[in-house]
């Protein structure tokens, strides 16, 4: 109890609250830059973070995670050019909103609907992350180890288009965590005669590389290939009909509420992510439709319900990762990440050695939603005018971020010569459809995974037969396999499908 | 434009012989005995032997359904020059520090994306250097 209220009252320091807010208007400014997505702001932010206190730098990063998301779906409505990929969904009724002269209905709507999911989301964060752990305490390594087998499996199948290479990249991700001194003997393990990768490959350097530099070449790519071609006009709101008031609040309250469950639900499974959930909750409240709704030619509620999920996912995905150390989604991979640097391991014993500092994060996600709600309401027109920043300013900035990011983790150039390289390997994955995020995650959970499994391997002597005193690990196996010949069979039908198609 | 065939099987061999060249030359060649407990080179031969062969039901599979896949739609200029920029961004932190790095690489990246015009140019490069000049000067 004692530090329930403490961490609390860390939350509302006036300075954990002062990062909060610049996180918040941090991450709506990225969400509406277009090219910028939240995986990408969180990866560069994480420097930013070196110099604060771990409450301060979790805020400032959960702020950016929550805001940006919201930011998305500024482009989406206006310009018809989603700030996110999963604020997609969101163009589809936005944007004809906007052309009905209708733009701050639905960007106010893709407001209160991005604050009630992401609350709804923090609530079960709130009331399920400790008894899962409470409950992850008592498992052993072999259940450990299945657990994240399983976690990878769903990874992989769900967060790109092949099962096989989704597996390939995650497997690539550990075994890329694998360089550094070996966990048992202390020995040099793949690190080529280099000093700087006893400690292992910097994972700054990584996530920075694999996520924000990569996705600038990704983006100068269609910076050239839209060079010439007139871009959307940004949308101005003049219609007199352009009010957002109680009775339009009472209209889309229900749509919200059931988005932010599906939201929520989505997020607690590892590796669905916010599209899925955007488009889940859209397909929803489509399928559900009263008469007289058309939903894809400017709905109200079509918005609410992409951008609730949506918004519902970044708390939800947290769960897995407080309760049992597993990154749900590559946002979740990033506080990881964030985490580290400042001495906190996430997993089960959290609570119990970091518990203060579990209730300030939970805290300031409950702030970061308020803040989002007055830095988007107040900021409505301002960040409108943020969407006209043309790629040309935006991708040299974030390239010399990177580079600097990458430079102040330990002031080593080698960390930055890394973070560069893998910005090579993240492009060429993105290009031969292999899944960054899968490989982030990997990367992430092969130290524990490795630890995990040499517990096991002595825990049953080497012995298969040994699983068999483990049910609860035989049954977390089972079904990450039905779970991989699922996605086979479903990967092979769509193939099937998209062939006669 | 569509894949071929011939661009599958290049792919798959080209990681088939990377995951080989780990099994039977980087890894034992990169890793000691450790003494005791699992040898250090355990896992990084599962993990290598796994995505092998991953890479090749994968492989096999792209072929044997005769998949249409569309091809990626660019060369590699744009990874060219923002990897060229980044390489320009790190030898200036490496000679003239943070603050300077801080400016000429976002000139050197509008340059590199066809931005002529020097004001916005020399704006942003005043503004970010004199930016990270104030915090880590």
């Amino acid at each position: 109890m004692s530090d329930l209220l403490l961490g609390f009252g860390d939350a509302l320091t006036p300075v954990t609250v002062l990062f909060v807010f610049l996180g918040v208007l941090l991450g709506y400014v990225i969400g509406v830059l277009p090219g910028l997505n939240r995986p990408a702001a969180l990866a560069i932010a994480i420097p930013l973070s070196y110099y604060m206190t771990p409450l301060s730098a979790v805020a400032f990063l959960i702020g950016i995670a929550k805001a940006s998301g919201a930011g998305g779906a500024t482009t989406a409505v206006l310009i018809n050019v989603p700030g996110e990929p999963n604020a997609a969904v969101t163009c589809l009724d936005g944007y004809p909103l906007a052309r009905k002269g209708k733009a701050r209905q639905a960007l106010q709507a893709a407001l209160y609907g991005s604050v009630v999911g992401d609350v709804v989301g923090t609530i079960a964060l709130i009331l399920l992350a400790r008894p899962l752990a409470t409950f992850a305490l008592k498992i052993g390594p072999v259940e450990m180890t299945a657990l994240m087998l399983l976690a990878l499996t769903f990874i992989a199948a769900l967060s790109g288009s092949s099962l096989l290479r989704g597996l390939a990249a995650g497997l690539f991700g550990m075994l890329v965590a694998t360089i550094g001194l070996d966990i048992e003997s202390g020995t040099p393990r793949l690190t080529f005669d280099q000093v700087e990768l006893l400690d292992g490959v910097p994972l700054l350097a990584i996530t920075v590389g694999m996520l924000a530099l990569s996705e600038m070449v990704i983006q100068a790519e269609e910076f050239f290939a839209q060079r010439g071609e007139a871009a959307a006009a940004p949308v101005r709101s003049d219609a007199s009909d352009d009010r957002f008031g109680w009775r339009e609040l009472r209209d889309i309250l229900p749509t919200i509420l059931r988005s932010s469950v599906i939201g929520t639900l989505i997020g607690i499974i590892p590796g669905l992510g916010p599209s899925v959930a955007s488009f889940a909750s859209y397909g929803f409240a489509k399928r559900f439709a009263r008469p007289g709704e058309r939903y894809g030619e400017g709905e109200l509620k079509g918005v609410a319900a992409a951008e609730t999920a949506d918004n519902a996912v970044v708390p939800a995905s947290f769960i897995p990762l407080f309760a049992l150390g597993l990154p749900g989604s590559v946002s979740a991979a990033i506080l990881i990440a964030a985490l580290t640097i400042h001495g906190v391991i996430p997993g089960p014993r959290l609570f119990e050695e970091h518990g203060r500092l579990i209730y300030g994060i939970y805290g300031t996600m409950i702030v970061a939603a308020l803040l989002m709600l007055v830095v988007g309401r107040v900021g409505l027109v301002a960040f409108a005018q943020l969407t006209r920043v043309p790629a040309t300013v935006i991708i040299p900035t974030v390239t010399m971020l990177c580079v600097v990011g990458a430079y102040l983790e330990a002031h080593s150039l080698f960390a930055v010569w890394v973070m560069i390289g893998f910005a090579a390997l993240g492009y060429l994955m993105h290009r031969f459809d292999y899944s960054r995020v899968t490989f982030l995650i990997g990367f992430v959970i092969g130290p524990q995974f490795e630890l995990s499994l040499r517990q096991t391997l002595i825990v049953t002597d080497r012995d298969p037969a040994a699983l068999l005193t483990h049910p609860i690990a035989l049954a977390i196996l089972a079904v990450a396999v039905l779970g991989a010949l699922f996605s086979l069979r479903g990967g092979s039908r769509a193939l099937s499908s998209g062939d006669a198609a | 434009m569509t894949r071929s065939r011939a661009s599958f099987l290049a792919e798959m061999l080209l990681l088939g012989a990377i995951c080989l060249a780990l099994l039977f030359w980087i890894i034992p060649a990169q890793t000691s005995e450790g003494g005791f407990g699992l040898s250090p080179a355990f896992l990084p031969d599962i993990l290598a032997a796994a995505i092998l062969l991953l890479v090749l039901a994968d492989g096999v599979s792209r072929l044997r359904n005769h998949r249409v896949e569309g091809a990626y739609p660019t060369g590699v200029g744009a990874l060219a020059r923002v990897l060229a920029v980044a390489g320009f961004g790190a030898l200036v932190l490496t000679y003239a520090g943070v603050a300077a790095s801080a400016a000429a690489t976002p000139a050197a990246g509008m340059l590199a994306l066809g931005e002529r015009r020097p004001l916005p140019i020399l704006a942003t490069a005043a503004l970010l250097g004199g930016v990270f000049w104030l915090v880590f000067r």
